[in-house]
């Protein structure tokens, strides 16, 4: 646990992740960031993963497959190495900003394993949406079926006017201990119970 | 097996044979259902289908140097493969039905998560359009009225008081 006069910082590790939760004075903005466990390393198989397969692809010189190209073998070798970039990307870290009385905002950020961290923090702007206060119904703890054959808890928002459910966390998919914690924060964060008018927040010198 | 076979055939005739059997089993169950009090049931007795089904897979065949070809056994056999189908349905019969067995346990199985389950971002993990929700006015009536006790009808509450119930507390990580 970190204390600034500013802000708290809380972090504790699972099994398959590190969950961080930042909570300014009296809870006027706290996000809320998960982290895989093993991020390097997965880093580092992607990344000897698409190497050798590209070059297992363009060593064969005289690859029946590729002659079919013609002259646009190169081209076909390229995309192949575009597509497997793609495919073979590092693991997603998820942050879940909430801002008092205000709304709810999700980051999503990942990158390319072969390029180094310094590229991809210029290159991959992560992926943000802002949900505002009034669109948001609740924000619900649900159960479901996935295709793994088994039954999840997850977090979800229920936005007005649009035909999906918002999934907060979708791809780490957290524990039910650390789904009721950020459930909570949230709810009280968004709806504070104290004052029933929605207060402005207090500027920090 | 042969040599029991032959014997049989010019002691009983084929015929008799899978006759004998069953009598003898019958009267064994009898005997002993009799001894432990039960009644005899249809379904005890050794079915017909299952008995004919083995003496039929393990006939000789007609070939089969140790029985001479005049022999009435093996005019009796020659009859009975012309009425019958060849002997390869049985097996076929039989792989048929396994394989039928593992589609019903797997392959419906399989099916069912990934094309008839919706997705989790779907509005119909949450709602129904035959549910009756009950919109109490206070939380009070909520936890006395439904939440906690029984209800004369079938009602649902909705997703959100539920997780309220469920999760919500004021002590978070202090």
């Amino acid at each position: 646990m970190v204390q600034t006069d500013l802000s708290t910082t809380f972090s504790e590790e699972r099994k398959k992740y590190t969950i961080e939760i930042e909570r300014e004075q009296n809870d006027n903005y706290i996000r809320i960031t998960i982290i895989p466990n093993g991020l390097r390393k997965k880093q580092l198989i992607n990344c000897v993963l698409i190497i050798f397969f590209n070059a297992w692809i363009s060593m064969a010189r005289y690859n029946p497959y590729f002659e079919k190209f013609g002259r646009y073998s190169l081209l076909a070798r390229l995309l192949i190495l575009f597509t497997s970039c793609r495919i073979l990307k590092n693991p997603t870290v998820e942050t879940l900003m909430i801002f008092k009385n205000y709304g709810i905002q999700t980051l999503e950020t990942s990158g390319y394993s072969i390029l180094p961290n310094s590229i991809n923090k210029r290159i991959c702007t992560p992926e943000s949406v802002f949900v505002p206060r009034d669109a948001i119904v609740d924000i619900i703890i649900n159960e479901a079926f996935v295709k793994e054959c088994q039954v999840i808890f997850y977090l979800a928002v229920i936005v007005k006017g649009e035909d999906k459910l918002k999934l907060l966390f979708a791809k780490s998919r957290p524990r039910l201990v650390d789904q009721k914690v950020i459930y909570n924060l949230s709810r009280n964060c968004l709806y504070p119970k104290n004052g029933s008018d929605p207060v402005e927040p207090t500027v920090i010198v | 097996m042969t040599g029991l076979q032959n014997r049989l055939e010019q002691k009983l005739g084929v015929g008799c044979y899978t006759t004998a059997i069953m009598n003898r089993s019958i009267e064994v169950e009898e005997e002993n259902c009799i001894m432990s009090g039960r009644l005899i049931n249809e379904e005890e007795q050794i079915p017909i289908k299952t008995i004919f089904l083995i003496t039929w897979s393990l006939l000789p065949f007609n070939d089969n140097t140790s029985i001479p070809i005049d022999s009435n056994y093996n005019r009796f056999v020659k009859k009975l493969i012309g009425v019958l189908p060849q002997r390869k349905w049985i097996i076929i019969g039989q792989a048929l039905g396994l394989m039928a067995m593992l589609f019903a346990y797997i392959g419906l199985q399989l099916y069912d998560e990934d094309i008839l389950a919706v997705d989790i971002d779907d509005y119909r993990t949450i709602i129904d359009d035959r549910s009756q929700i009950v919109t109490p006015n206070t939380r009070n009536e909520l936890l006395n009225q439904y939440a906690f006790q029984e209800t004369s009808g079938v009602v649902d509450i909705p997703i959100m008081d539920v997780c309220d119930i469920l999760y919500s507390d004021e002590s978070v990580y202090q």
